[in-house]
């Protein structure tokens, strides 16, 4: 999981590169396009077409059959329950395509999110930098309001200000710091505790720069599947480190859908994803 | 196919074009005037520091335009004056009188500017109440504002936080309530107090103080806000919040809803959202501000008032509706109450004049910052009328005046020396305001080449200032004089708005600081003074409040008494005192009697930190008005200011009756 994370952070930070001067409703807009004509592909070879048809005809027939017999109680609510039967057909043949397109798709949500889904910082915006310690042992279990301080360190580059020292929750098993953005780029972390080194990407946007949409990544967590596989815009830190999770705090981003309204990015590339798939079915000869 | 595409790249470059592009500015007519409203500069003041050569940009006013005293109204209150230069009219005109008036029918005080009305009309389901009919704010002010005439000849406005007009008036192209506006509560501004001290609750003007505990170094409580205007039994909304205190570091992290905050002690946060959800649908949105005092030896953190959140107010606090909104986007959000300066926390000493000096300067920097961005938009459009006001000389000067008064009897050398330069400091910060002003103007606007559109700058205050250093309780002195009747003659017992006098063995009472009324039969609930009587009351009442002396200075506590028949406009004068008070140089209404109360000695020494004041005699605390160019009508008065204005893009007659003679006392 972690080498085909790495793949994709390499293949999408490489194919989203050239847009990350525009307005993020342009790649979400290509994105859209040819997501829309993967998923028809895989529907049409991953799916029962001549099943959908005749379902899909059935459907038809039934809703005629309310229709015509409207003044026969007894026919309609046989063909209600006819309907209910094909819809649910519909839906099972329907369930094959979906699994086959859930993967791939959430593999492509989690890049985007980590290039459309966050603000980056401002130059002079602070932030938090929140590391959860890993669970102690029973004796020093969670909820243990007066465990004592563990040693642990943070290191900011040049360009990030620590503004505070860091405060140590117990009963959270949490170490905070508020961080002031200084300079623009991508700044690396240090957070040093156990013994070992952690570190965590920190991107402050250039305002006089071009290139703003690029990978930013709020979390990094340990090496869970579902962790990886939600949030592969950094590595995973490792499974037995003392570290369970660093977290930097970003804005949500709204990105605006062609100048009509603010939303978010998944929202924007549902609709248009949607569009183009039912623009395009006929052509590529896909029955929905 | 090919439609598909060309669909798509359509659809691509209407986003670049709609994302990259920008709004464009309309037309409007006349000169660029820009009026700078510094409430509370003092004549006296600006013109020792301009000799001294600490503000050089005043001194270019003065070369350019000239600078002279600008006689302010009766009473010298803000709201008052600034009323005035809304409407071009005396208070008898625009029936603003004082900071509070009461209801005759009722005897209950209220404010003078604005109040908030509940719907009349609830649909009752259980224990919620639906309003079928919109609560909304009303505005007392009478009068057209000036404003309005000239939208009406196609000049484009713009007024920002112009006081007495919460709500917004609605007509200005662009525009910002100022004074008079609420904070979340309805109220001028209540802050909240958090200590873990023992005992430390008790009731203070402006705030409330909660009492905590903290376990473990966790503090859990909540942000209080109005009661929840959907249920049918009161109850109030709040906020839970958790402190998670680190006394080794000196620090804490705040969570409040999905937002975390780190401060260490003596750090203020920036605006938190808060969010009261008086249904699941319906919520309530306001900012905040945290500042954490101390962690050790006892828990104390301040939270500001909680103002309507800019981004989606719940009261009407600009035009058009978002642009309160586009100024939170520009700059940042803002503190939407009327006056920021949280005086209360100083006068009820929660905080020392270092920490309230630093809750000052967020809410002045944030004025100064937005005005650089009103100025650019201002300067993008052609012609148009600017009005911005700035009120931090006015609120601080208000608790730091005794800073320059060591006579004062609050004069404390080990604090107060300190701070001797505080206020010619900030009369720099405006004369910054002024000088990027004036820059600006001649870099884009051609101030200063002569032709015909040559814009004006005018820079203007109110009132000015001096010291308080003796209060006349005028409830106490009516009292003693037996025009008025206590119901109890403890101090301690009186409740103040009126609750302790006897109405029927009342003749005359005092509310507000300048106002002084007839208990008038057929006016008054329960008058005692008929018609016929009360001319001669009031001249009797007169000329015995001219014969006070303070038995301690051996001065004259009262300078000039003027009757609501002196003032030039009539038709706003039924809500208004029969006699206003006007207090002699160093002296002031007490606040006591201001708000009501009866008991207590006749002259005390003003020993609080609120040592500075306008509200006396208007001749002892005239305005100041400064000009790029002379005017072509001149102003003496800020009740003429307006329509001076207005003659500058040649529309003259403002206000509509020949009024313009608010000062001047038989």
């Amino acid at each position: 999981m972690s080498l085909l994370n790495a793949a994709l952070r390499a293949v999408f930070d490489v194919a989203l590169r050239p847009f990350a001067a525009l307005p993020p409703i342009v790649p979400v807009t290509i994105v859209a396009l040819v997501s829309g004509i993967f998923a028809l592909l895989v529907y049409r070879w991953t799916s029962n077409q001549p099943a959908i048809a005749a379902v899909k005809r059935r459907l038809f027939g039934h809703l005629l059959e309310v229709r015509l017999f409207n003044d026969d109680l007894r026919a309609v609510l046989a063909a209600q329950l006819r309907l209910l039967r094909e819809n649910l057909t519909y839906l099972r043949l329907n369930l094959v395509p979906l699994l086959w397109m859930i993967v791939p798709f959430m593999l492509l949500i989690a890049q985007l999110q980590f290039h459309y889904g966050y603000e980056g910082l401002e130059v002079g915006e602070q932030t938090l930098l929140v590391v959860d310690l890993a669970p102690a042992a029973p004796a020093d279990a969670d909820g243990d309001q007066t465990a004592p301080r563990p040693p642990i360190e943070l290191e900011a580059p040049a360009g990030v200000a620590v503004e505070t020292a860091g405060v140590w929750v117990p009963s959270l098993r949490q170490v905070v710091w508020r961080l002031r953005a200084d300079e623009p780029g991508r700044h690396e972390l240090v957070v040093r505790a156990d013994g070992g080194a952690f570190t965590k990407s920190l991107f402050v946007a250039d305002p006089e720069g071009a290139a703003q949409w690029v990978r930013r990544s709020p979390t990094r967590r340990r090496a869970a599947i579902l962790d990886q596989l939600l949030y592969p815009a950094e590595p995973s830190l490792p499974r037995g480190g003392p570290i369970a999770r660093i977290d930097v705090q970003y804005g949500t981003a709204a990105i605006s859908f062609f100048g009509l309204f603010d939303m978010h990015w998944l929202i924007a590339f549902l609709i248009l994803s949607l569009a183009f798939a039912f623009a395009l079915r006929n052509r590529l000869g896909v029955t929905l | 196919m090919k439609r598909l595409v060309t669909l798509a790249a359509t659809m691509l470059l209407a986003g670049l074009a709609v994302t990259c592009g920008g709004g464009g500015v309309g037309p409007s007519e006349g000169p660029k005037v820009i009026v700078l409203g510094f409430d509370g500069l003092d004549p006296a003041l600006t013109r020792q520091l301009i000799d001294e050569g600490r503000l050089p940009n005043f001194a270019r006013l003065e070369t350019m335009g000239g600078f002279t005293e600008l006689e302010t109204t009766i009473p010298p209150h803000s709201p008052v004056a600034w009323s005035s230069f809304i409407t071009g009219m005396d208070p008898g005109g625009h029936g603003i009188f004082d900071f509070l008036h009461r209801d005759p029918e009722t005897m209950i005080p209220y404010p003078s500017t604005a109040a908030a009305s509940s719907g009349g009309l609830y649909l009752d389901v259980g224990p919620w109440q639906f309003p079928l009919t919109g609560g909304d704010y009303e505005r007392f002010r009478h009068g057209t504002p000036f404003w309005d005439v000239l939208e009406e000849h196609g000049v484009r406005t713009t007024v920002i936080r112009m006081p007495a007009n919460f709500p917004v008036s609605g007509t200005a192209s662009r525009e910002l309530s100022g004074m008079g506006t609420s904070d979340i509560h309805g109220t001028d501004g209540t802050f909240t107090f958090y200590t873990s001290e023992l005992f430390a609750d008790r009731d203070i003007s402006g705030g409330d103080i909660v009492e905590l505990d903290i376990y473990d170094n966790v503090v859990e409580a909540d942000l209080l806000g109005p009661d929840n205007p959907l249920l049918r039994e009161p109850e109030q909304m709040t906020v839970p919040f958790t402190v998670y205190l680190d006394p080794e570091t000196e620090s804490a992290k705040i969570e409040l809803g999905d937002q975390e905050i780190v401060l260490e002690v003596g750090e203020w946060s920036d605006w938190l959202e808060v969010d009261f959800e008086m249904m699941p649908t319906q919520h309530l949105r306001g900012i905040c501000r945290m500042y954490l005092r101390a962690l050790e030896p006892e828990f104390e953190l301040y939270v500001s008032p909680i103002d309507h959140d800019p981004i989606s107010p719940s009261a009407p606090i600009s035009t058009p509706p978002d642009f309160a909104a586009e100024l939170a986007e520009a700059v940042d959000r803002f503190y939407t109450e009327g006056m920021p300066e949280d005086t209360k926390t100083l006068t009820e000493g929660v905080f020392t004049p270092d920490e309230f000096l630093a809750q000052a300067k967020i809410a002045g920097d944030e004025v100064a910052e937005q005005y650089g961005y009103v100025l650019d938009r201002f300067l993008e459009q052609r012609g148009g009328f600017l009005f911005y006001y700035f009120g931090n000389v006015d609120q601080i000067g208000h608790v730091r005046w005794r800073s320059r008064d060591p006579e004062h009897p609050a004069y404390d050398p080990e604090s107060d020396a300190a701070h001797a330069d505080l206020i010619p400091t900030l009369y720099e910060g405006l004369d910054a305001i002024v000088g990027q002003t004036l820059d600006r103007l001649e870099a884009e606007a051609g101030l200063g080449d002569g032709g015909a559109d040559e814009p004006l700058l005018i820079a203007m205050s109110d009132h000015g200032f001096a010291s308080w250093r003796r209060a006349f309780h005028l409830n106490a002195w009516l009292l003693e004089r037996g025009y008025l009747t206590a119901r109890s003659p403890d101090p301690y017992a009186d409740e103040g708005f009126l609750l302790n006098i006897d109405w029927d063995n009342t003749r005359a009472y005092g509310i507000g600081f300048s106002g002084l009324y007839v208990n008038l039969r057929g006016r008054e609930r329960d008058g005692t003074v008929t018609a016929a009587e009360r001319l001669d009351l009031v001249r009797e009442l007169k000329r015995e409040l001219l014969a006070v002396v303070d038995p301690k200075t051996g001065e004259p506590a009262i300078t000039e008494v003027h009757l609501r028949e002196d003032y030039a406009f009539q038709e706003g004068t039924a809500i208004g005192p029969d006699l206003i008070v006007g207090y002699g140089k160093g002296y002031r209404g007490a606040t006591e009697s201001a708000s009501g109360e009866v008991a207590g000695e006749v002259f005390s020494d003003n020993d609080s930190a609120w040592s500075g004041d306008h509200m006396m005699d208007h001749r002892l605390v005239p305005g100041v008005l400064l000009l790029s160019r002379p005017l072509g009508r001149p102003a003496r008065s800020i009740v003429d200011l307006p329509g001076s204005i207005l003659a500058e893009y040649g529309v003259e007659g403002f206000p509509p009756l020949a009024g313009g003679a608010a000062t001047g006392s038989p």
